[in-house]
């Protein structure tokens, strides 16, 4: 141990050192950094057609990569072992020609080689820091199926599952070590880190033979893991089918009693401690073990099969018990299934299935684990709403596609052509879930955190029943290329309006391009409009108003021109504030105003719209320092938005805080931050903790505590608000750093 | 350093060119800021900092220069990342906790872990034992070599704050250090778990994740 050190040494210690980093883990980390943001193909490395993408490992045999086989377009595993430095020539070594016979094995319990081959220095060339990625200069690969999930060994470190369910899971990998056997193959190191379990639930054993004695296992002796090593095997270095079944008897124990039976003891005559108690296990188990344990080879079962079937008998005699018990649970939901009338099958009776092809089992179970794998505490929760509320809008729409169907086939209400629209609106909106689930099937943490918002923002199904509004939307073109390009701008749209509601700002604007890309090729007035509304939303939301401003007149201008009613209305009404409010052009929102009237005089009867722009006349008055009028339409505002959407939606939150921003100014912080802090409660539930508008409630919580003189609370919403904002350069990370300079400036004032 | 502003300029201006430019130029010091401070998601906190900069797309306040504002940035995400695997029931500020009180094992896998030599491992477990703000302090006057302004910026509080926070760290730093130096259960207790870990995983892991 070093010395302590004296007074001025300190410095020096820390001079004569720097930060550290793995330089091969760092080089990697910015291969896929560049690879994300420029689309640069990564240089990482080809070997054999296999391009190598991660690192998953690293021992004494070698190194696991994941990779990926551009022929086959799959993602593989790929491991490279190391020869030991006496084989001269990996193409005649041993462990290559059983990896060989490994890949001529076909077993549901036993990972696919798909295939093999030996390599030298020579080969690696295209590999730059093949020396620093760990990979053996010369030795034999083997391209396996990767299995994405844990082994044996993290199951039970994780949540040991009850007995009989790990019986039936070594059961399963001791068939595929018995199928190995069956071919001549040894394992030589099977251990619960060499069970994969795969998310299928499925059992296969890995790495069979890779223990060789010509391959290069460093310290371990006779190749294997000492822990789970037959005595023979051990001591002599003999490894054969008997010894496997001692590997596999002991991982038995050490899964099932949850313990090691021989600790650190590697000694050939180490004794076998009588079986630890444990509920619901087998009687029978216990003595299969032990037999399969004996240190005389001779005294174990003849072959893997034979145990196998011992231990398979052993469960049996608790699992008869149990299966009485199923037994009379499936009488009695037989007996439920035919007491149901047999249902009528008519014409329509499968509208609606095509819900099932966007929202199914498989979906959800890759959503489960999509969110899951973020390792967010709040993932599970979150999960379970986003799946009710899709569950429930599947529903909805199976209902809405099947009475369309009936109001044409069955009470032949309307005709075929307005099926066939209600149809096309109805096809609009499974493409939405189409695209919700793929966004969400992206789940990166801050997505999860949007992922209750994202579902919400699904489109209204019963918009589709309402004839009359979908009767005035126009055809599409007869051409199927066309058409298919249309169908594809406007699902794009619906992602990119997704997008956007969950703070993903950039994203967004990707797509609302591409959809304007598409406009302008079909020359589609519509989703023209469209989409330069969309921008222009985009462009605001990200606090480059002069844009906005911009590309929400050239949209409103095409809205108007093909009738787009709605499309037009909502883009005046967001044009008086990005104009009047954010750009502080008051004159000139006043102008735009006269417009939004007449746009929702057009449309008729629409409260929420009208409450849109008595709370944007609330922004025009803030802006002219008339305080009284401006919390007086926001409150009207908030009033009907409350009614209509309920207390908790993003407009009702949006709203709160502009009451805040009013009373900041008027002098009133006590209550501002009433306001403030119900917004911030609002928006972390319904936008997630990390949604850059949670920022802007956090920052306008800031500044009343600076007006109260709570520095520290200032100090803790200021540090929040920059945490999420911190360099997305977004107005509310100017906000913020502004809140934090007078902060620091206070400091300074005051001699901190 | 004008000039790392006008990439990200042109970054920003979709000129992929000037933006790997400027990652080349600073992805080193992102990385390594992350590394000895969490035991895994490094090259992930480094991306979100690289992101947070490009997705945003108006100015940089520019107080004391491009190279303190991206470091504020990644001071910023691993601030929300260690805040939120800190103890729930305890609220997490960087200027009381320290690396230490988050991960118990904050840094790299065993084998490089091992290679190091006592005297530096006794100097990270010192630094990671500080509360956070005082062990950032501490690398960027050090190793980043940044200005007392830029620190500031880094950290969001007045040069003067810095200053004497420098003086605070480094006589903090050395009490640890002797203290470790003493009695140095601690570390020899980590050095054994990582050691039982190592002999678990030969002779090689398996493909999974």
């Amino acid at each position: 141990m070093a010395g302590p050190p004296s007074g001025a040494t300190v410095s020096a210690l820390m001079r004569r050192d720097g930060p550290r980093a793995d330089p091969l883990e760092e080089s990697l980390a910015l291969a896929a950094l560049e690879a994300k943001l420029f689309e640069r193909r990564p240089t990482v490395p080809v070997l054999a057609r296999y391009v190598l993408l991660d690192k998953l490992g690293q021992g004494g045999l070698g190194v696991v990569f994941r990779a990926y086989d551009p022929d086959l377009d799959r993602r593989v595993a790929l491991k490279l072992v190391r020869l030991r430095p006496g084989v001269d020539d990996p193409e005649s070594s041993l462990l290559l020609h059983e990896a060989r016979m490994m890949a001529r094995l076909t077993h549901p319990n036993v990972v696919t080689v798909h295939d093999v081959g030996s390599y030298t220095e020579r080969d690696l060339g295209q590999i730059a820091n093949h020396e620093h990625l760990g990979i053996p200069p010369r030795g034999v690969f083997l391209v396996m199926e990767l299995v994405e999930r844990g082994s044996l060994r993290d199951v039970l470190r994780k949540s040991p599952p009850p007995p009989r369910k790990l019986l039936s899971m070594l059961l399963a990998a001791g068939r595929g070590i018995a199928a190995a056997h069956a071919v001549g193959i040894v394992h030589r190191d099977f251990k619960p880190a060499n069970v994969l379990v795969g998310t299928d639930g499925e059992v296969r054993v890995a790495d069979f033979g890779l223990a060789r004695s010509d391959a290069d296992p460093h310290d371990t002796p006779g190749g294997g893991t000492p822990a789970y090593m037959a005595p023979e095997q051990l001591h002599a270095g003999m490894a054969d089918a008997q010894s496997d079944q001692y590997a596999f008897a002991l991982t038995c124990w050490v899964a099932l009693y949850g313990e090691h039976p021989f600790g650190d003891d590697t000694s050939p005559a180490r004794v076998l401690p009588p079986a630890p108690r444990r509920r619901g296990m087998p009687r029978g188990v216990h003595k299969v073990l032990r037999r399969a344990l004996s240190l005389d080879p001779n005294r174990r079962f003849p072959d893997m099969p034979a145990m196998l079937r011992a231990l398979a008998s052993a469960r049996a005699d608790r699992s008869r018990r149990t299966a009485f018990v199923l037994g009379a649970g499936l009488v009695a939901a037989l007996a439920f299934v035919a007491l149901r009338p047999p249902e009528p099958e008519p014409v329509c009776a499968s509208a609606g299935s095509a819900i099932d092809e966007v929202w199914n089992d498989a979906a959800r179970q890759e959503l489960q684990l999509a969110f899951l794998a973020t390792r967010q505490p709040f993932a599970e929760g979150s999960w379970v709403s986003v799946r009710r509320i899709l569950d429930a809008w599947a529903e909805q729409w199976r209902t809405a596609a099947r009475t369309a169907c009936e109001d044409t086939h069955v009470r032949h209400v309307q005709s075929e052509a307005l099926l066939d629209l209600r149809g096309e609106c109805l096809e609009r909106h499974r493409r939405e879930l189409g695209a919700a689930v793929r966004l969400l099937g992206r789940a990166d943490p801050a997505m999860l955190a949007n992922a209750v918002q994202v579902v919400h923002g699904l489109p209204w199904i019963a918009a589709c029943e309402d004839l009359e509004a979908v009767a005035s939307e126009r055809r599409l073109p007869d051409d199927a290329e066309q058409r298919a390009t249309l169908t594809q701008g406007t699902a794009e749209l619906g992602e990119a309006r997704l997008l956007e509601l969950s703070g993903r700002y950039a994203e967004a604007a990707v797509l609302a391009e591409r959809a304007h890309t598409r406009a302008e090729a079909l020359d589609d007035e519509p989703l023209r409009a469209a989409a330069d509304l969309r921008l222009g939303s985009i462009a605001a939301s990200r606090g480059d108003y002069g844009s906005s401003r911009r590309l929400l007149l050239r949209g409103i201008q095409t809205a108007e021109g093909a009738r787009q009613d709605e499309l037009a209305a909502d883009g005046w009404i967001r044009l008086l504030w990005v104009a009047g409010v954010e750009l502080e052009d008051t004159e000139q929102g006043d102008i735009w105003v006269g417009f939004a009237r007449a746009a929702l005089r057009r449309l008729g009867d629409d409260p929420l719209r009208e409450a849109e722009l008595v709370h944007n006349l609330g922004g025009l008055y803030y802006r002219r320092g008339r305080w009284d009028q401006a919390l007086e339409h926001y409150q009207r505002a908030l009033e009907v938005q409350r009614a209509r959407l309920g207390e908790a939606a993003p407009d009702v939150a949006r709203t709160l805080n502009h009451i805040a921003n009013v009373l900041l100014m008027s002098g009133e912080p006590r209550r501002s931050l009433g306001y403030s802090q119900r917004s911030l409660e609002l928006r972390r539930e319904l936008l997630g903790p990390q949604h850059p508008l949670v920022a802007a409630s956090l920052n306008n919580v800031a500044s009343a505590h600076l007006q109260l003189h709570a520095w520290e609370d200032a100090r803790r919403a200021i540090d929040e608000a920059l945490v999420i904002t911190s360099g997305s350069g977004l107005p509310e990370e100017a906000v913020a750093r502004d809140l934090a300079n007078a902060l620091v400036a206070e400091e300074d004032a005051r001699g901190r | 350093m004008d000039d790392d502003l006008a990439l990200l300029q042109r970054w920003r201006d979709s000129d992929a060119a000037a933006g790997n430019e400027l990652v080349r130029r600073h992805f080193s010091a992102v990385y390594r800021f992350f590394w000895n401070k969490v035991p895994d998601g490094v090259a992930d906190l480094t991306q979100q900092t690289f992101l947070a900069l490009v997705e945003g797309h108006a100015r940089v306040p520019d107080r004391a220069g491009f190279r303190a504002y991206l470091l504020g940035v990644a001071r910023y995400k691993l601030v929300h990342h260690l805040r939120a695997r800190y103890r729930k029931d305890a609220v997490f500020s960087p200027a009381r906790v320290s690396v230490l009180d988050v991960h118990r094992d904050p840094g790299s896998s065993p084998t490089q872990r091992l290679a190091q030599d006592e005297r530096r491992e006794l100097l990270d477990h010192a630094l990671r034992s500080l509360p956070l703000d005082q062990q950032i302090t501490l690398e960027l006057h050090y190793w980043h070599e940044l200005s007392v302004e830029e620190i500031a910026t880094v950290l969001e509080r007045s040069a003067g704050t810095i200053k004497s926070r420098l003086h605070r760290a480094r006589l903090q730093l050395r009490s640890r250090i002797e203290r470790l130096a003493r009695d140095p259960a601690p570390l020899l207790e980590r050095l054994d778990d990582e050691l039982g870990s190592l002999r678990e995983s030969l002779p090689v892991e398996i493909p999974r994740r």
